[in-house]
């Protein structure tokens, strides 16, 4: 709750709050901003790119089939002629989109369950927190192939399988972080004041672990446009004409006389990689500056 | 003078390990005992860490659960097995102050809304601009200034901090305070402000203050009775002239002698007591007298049975020998 | 003791200064001290005094962002700028540290006995059965009963007030001439405080060493002291035998600072207070940095103040009128 001071004729300035003093730390790393310009412009490309090109991703183009980078295809064609440029960005959409999903299901599912398991404690915990220890048994890939086998191949479960397995992570680390906040003295202040126990959670506990979390998170990305690649590398997932970067990626390393089919999608995918990475780490510096 | 805490045979155990194959092991934090608090009194609760000083205070105010026993608060709700609904009633009435004043607010929140959130809480249909005034009024009570209300814990001292931490305890008028330790992390110079503090606010809103602290020279100062806790136990109760000028229990004595005094010729000439070995393991304590394992005086009985509480020259005594 | 012989140490214009993101902060500011053979002396101080500071320079232990400047003489020898190498030696052989938090020197995972003969073995080349021998000899110095057995036990093992006795014992295996101990009995209950007390008061004795002991608690320097050094805001105010300090205080922070400790032997009505907040390193004001707070402050307290001698073995840093 933020209290107005105006009418009251106080001059109580309010200064920088925890996320302002944040922000303004990592905007002087230079690195950190720099990636995350580009994690940005190419979010925004993989928007703007398929709708604008006029080019269509789909089409199969007899007449231009392994072009090699050029004027009109700036990242040359694929073997069915189509232009890879706007492939590589229908292929990111795809892939950002399920990182995304996946990034904030985990996040919602993680902290939430991470929260209640380690403020609860006890029975709850040790219940909780086996079924996570369980799921982790499960082999990713196996998995995913039972889930396919079942379900039939689609883009939704791809997404489905990432997010069943990664907010397993997620979860061990909000509650690892919620069981060192919940001894904290402005907890058990709370508490004699008879705050209830979600409000404590919601209102204490979440927002003193969000700095981990949001670090935890952006590293997860990552993690994901990784796992999702491998997915569809192996042909699970997203399938033709629909395309993603893992997709890119294992077409271009059957074709490796033709170098740009390997090197832009895998290139793009570097990059997205070490952006986020590098910008996670300027959060953590940020957040924690010693 | 009226009661307005009655503790009647009170323990707080708690369980430890006890994993499938091993052994649950129970420690005997506060391990049976009687006092009455009367109200507008400052209690001061003395005792070595693990004595169970700090258990038995966060079990009054229900951050710890009372394992037997009984606790009569304003002579009506039985803190042992309190609802939760009676439970927020207590807790408008009885507030805490804990050690770590920066620790005990939480950096994300301003001012305002760390002292507002117990007025919110327990009083939930208060519209805000009431909640406001009440804060500013309840910042201007602890000597804080208006213009802070919505700075972050981070940009205050820790005299500031434990102000903040008072103002919260406040807000809701209680009756009785809770210290615990609140004075001990603070520097020399800050602690005094804080002492005064607490003295005036008790004075002027009429407040019942349960001081618990390791500093005999504080608790001096601010209590009118004192509470000495050894081991769960209580050694010796009474007010504060008999306990520091007529000390009977041989506990409290050599507790008495070994705080230093900021005095050179009376610290080269004192006689300390030093007392041997270090606690007992309140896992398992002592068969007979918790004390007889260090005590000076202590004998065959003392080591073979617990002795009863006793009443001698105003003092509530537990010793064979006092 | 005799001012003759040259002090075993000696610290003159020490400064302590860390960068830090918001600017320069100067921990320590123009000290000037000497420890003489075979004396306590207490270094006593709130937060932000400087008190810890000057005694992580005077070990080389200061923080990546730390700097000192001026001279540390320690037996004629001089400490800052000294090689790392160097200094190690002189730590580990006649200059040992106690700190408040004894696990901090303790390695949780090695038994008491491996780390004792390891130190011996080190800097004084025993054979492990002599330097075993030699531990056992200390713990029972200490007090710590049944030596023979406990030294192979776990540092975790030791209960609060004997691992103190256990890091004592550690620091002492080498005979250093100079002990410095960080508030070694804060953490410790007073009944346990009393006896680390006596037995520091007796290993001086026994050993013929100096202690340099920081603490915040005018009643442990009381019991331990023989001089005393007031700082504040990282100002060295006053220095004098403890006698001279508790019966004229000089200093108005001195004074100040002894009214405001509630006395157990005495008692008042209202504690004396000194009104305001601890110093801020960053915005210490020009001049002395107890004027904010300062109940006799004037407009020279801005301007440079030196060093006075008010009577033998008494100085202060103020220009307050003294009645002698």
């Amino acid at each position: 709750m933020i209290f107005k001071t105006k009418n009251l004729d106080i001059d109580a300035p309010a200064t920088k709050g925890f996320w302002r003093s944040v922000f303004s730390r990592l905007s002087r790393n230079k690195l950190a901003m720099t990636s995350g310009l580009i994690i940005v412009t190419l979010t925004l490309m993989c928007i703007v790119v398929p709708i604008f090109s006029g080019v269509s991703y789909d089409k199969t183009n007899w007449g231009e089939i392994m072009q090699s980078p050029n004027m009109v295809h700036w990242f040359g064609t694929d073997s069915l002629g189509r232009d890879l440029f706007v492939r590589s960005f229908i292929g990111g959409r795809i892939t950002f989109e399920i990182a995304f999903a996946a990034a904030f299901v985990v996040l919602l599912v993680g902290i939430f369950y991470g929260a209640i398991a380690g403020y609860v404690g006890g029975k709850v915990d040790t219940v909780m927190m086996r079924i996570v220890d369980i799921l982790y048994g499960i082999p990713f890939l196996f998995f995913c192939i039972l889930l396919i086998t079942l379900f039939g191949n689609s883009m939704a479960l791809s997404f489905v399988a990432i997010a069943a397995i990664s907010w397993l992570d997620m979860s061990r680390i909000v509650r690892g972080q919620t069981l060192s906040i919940k001894h904290k003295e402005y907890v058990e202040a709370a508490m004699v004041s008879g705050v209830s126990n979600f409000k404590i959670i919601t209102r204490h506990v979440i927002p003193n672990l969000l700095g981990v979390v949001i670090v935890y998170a952006a590293l997860t990305v990552p993690n994901m446009i990784v796992l999702s690649a491998v997915l569809s590398f192996f042909g699970l997932g997203v399938t033709e004409p629909m395309t993603s970067w893992g997709l890119l990626i294992s077409d271009g390393a059957q074709n490796m006389q033709a170098w740009w089919l390997l090197l832009f999608p895998a290139g793009l995918m570097i990059i997205t990689l070490l952006s986020f990475a590098f910008f996670a780490n300027g959060l953590r510096d940020a957040l924690d500056p010693r | 003078m009226k009661k307005i805490l009655e503790v009647k045979n009170l323990k707080v155990h708690f369980e430890l390990g006890g994993g499938m194959f091993k052994a649950k092991r129970v420690v005997h934090a506060v391990d049976g005992i009687d006092f009455d608090v009367f109200e507008g009194e400052t209690l001061g609760i003395v005792g070595e860490s693990g004595c169970g000083k700090s258990s038995l205070a966060r079990a009054l105010c229900g951050l710890n659960k009372i394992t037997s026993g009984s606790a009569l608060f304003a002579g009506k709700i039985d803190l042992a097995k309190a609802s939760s609904k009676e439970w927020n009633e207590v807790h408008k009435q009885m507030q805490f102050i804990f050690q770590d004043p920066v620790a005990a607010l939480d950096p994300r929140m301003t001012v305002a809304e760390i002292i507002s959130e117990p007025l919110i809480t327990l009083y939930p249909d208060m519209k805000k601009d009431q909640v406001l005034q009440k804060v500013l009024a309840t910042m201007k009570l602890v000597g804080l200034t208006q213009n802070q209300v919505n700075r972050y814990p981070q940009e205050f001292s820790g005299g500031q901090c434990q102000r903040i931490g008072i103002a919260r305890a406040l807000i809701l008028e209680p009756k009785i305070l809770i210290c615990d330790e609140s004075v001990s992390a603070l520097d020399v110079s800050i602690k005094a402000q804080i002492i005064n503090l607490l003295q005036e606010l008790q004075q002027q809103l009429k407040l019942t203050i349960l001081f618990i602290s390791h500093d005999l020279g504080v608790v001096k100062h601010i209590c009118n009775r004192i509470l000495v806790m050894y081991l769960g136990n209580i050694m010796e109760l009474g007010n504060k002239q008999a306990i520091y000028s007529n000390t009977l229990h041989p506990y409290t004595k050599a507790l008495l002698s070994a705080v230093p005094v900021a005095n050179p010729t009376l610290e080269k000439t004192k006689q300390i007591q030093l007392l041997e070995g270090d606690l007992p393991s309140p896992v398992n304590p002592p068969k007979g007298c918790v004390f007889s394992t260090r005590c000076p005086q202590a004998d065959d009985v003392c080591r073979a049975s617990r002795p009863k509480g006793k009443i001698i020259q105003e003092h509530f005594v537990t010793c064979f020998k006092a | 003791m005799d001012n003759k012989k040259p002090p075993l140490l000696e610290a003159r214009d020490l400064v302590v200064e860390f960068k830090v993101q918001d600017g320069l902060v100067r921990a320590v500011n123009g000290l000037s001290f000497k420890v003489y053979d075979s004396e306590i002396i207490g270094i006593v101080g709130e937060s932000g005094s400087g008190k810890s500071q000057t005694m992580l320079a005077l070990m080389g232990l200061l923080a990546g962002n730390g700097k000192v400047k001026g001279s540390v003489k320690f037996n004629g020898q001089e400490l800052v700028g000294m090689s790392t190498g160097k200094l190690n030696k002189l730590r580990g052989d006649q200059i040992a540290m106690i700190f408040q938090d004894p696990m901090t020197s303790l390695n949780p995972y090695l038994k008491i006995s491996s780390q004792m003969t390891e130190v011996l073995m080190l800097h004084k080349n025993m054979p492990y059965k002599q330097a075993l021998d030699e531990a056992i000899r200390m713990l029972d110095k200490v007090k710590i009963p049944d030596a023979k057995n406990r030294i192979h036990l776990y540092p975790h093992e030791f209960s609060g007030g004997m691992r103190q006795r256990v890091m004592i014992a550690m620091s002492l295996l080498t005979k250093p001439k100079l002990l410095i101990a960080d508030e070694p009995t804060t953490a410790l209950d007073v009944t346990v405080q009393a006896q680390i007390l006596e037995l520091l008061k007796e290993l001086k004795q026994e050993m013929n060493m100096s202690i340099i002991f920081i603490t915040h608690d005018m009643g442990v320097v009381a019991n331990i002291c023989d001089r005393v050094n007031v700082m504040y805001g990282g100002w060295l105010m006053e220095t004098a035998t403890i006698e001279q300090v508790f019966a004229t205080p000089y200093h108005p922070y001195t004074s100040a600072l002894l009214e405001t400790i509630p006395n157990i032997e005495h008692d008042v009505d209202k504690l004396k207070t000194i009104p305001g907040e601890p110093p801020n390193l960053l915005h210490l004001p020009q001049g002395c940095p107890f004027q904010p707070r300062c109940s006799k402050v004037s407009p020279a307290c801005s301007g440079q103040i030196p060093l006075r001698k008010i009577a033998p073995r008494h100085v202060m840093k103020c220009t307050v009128e003294v009645a002698q």
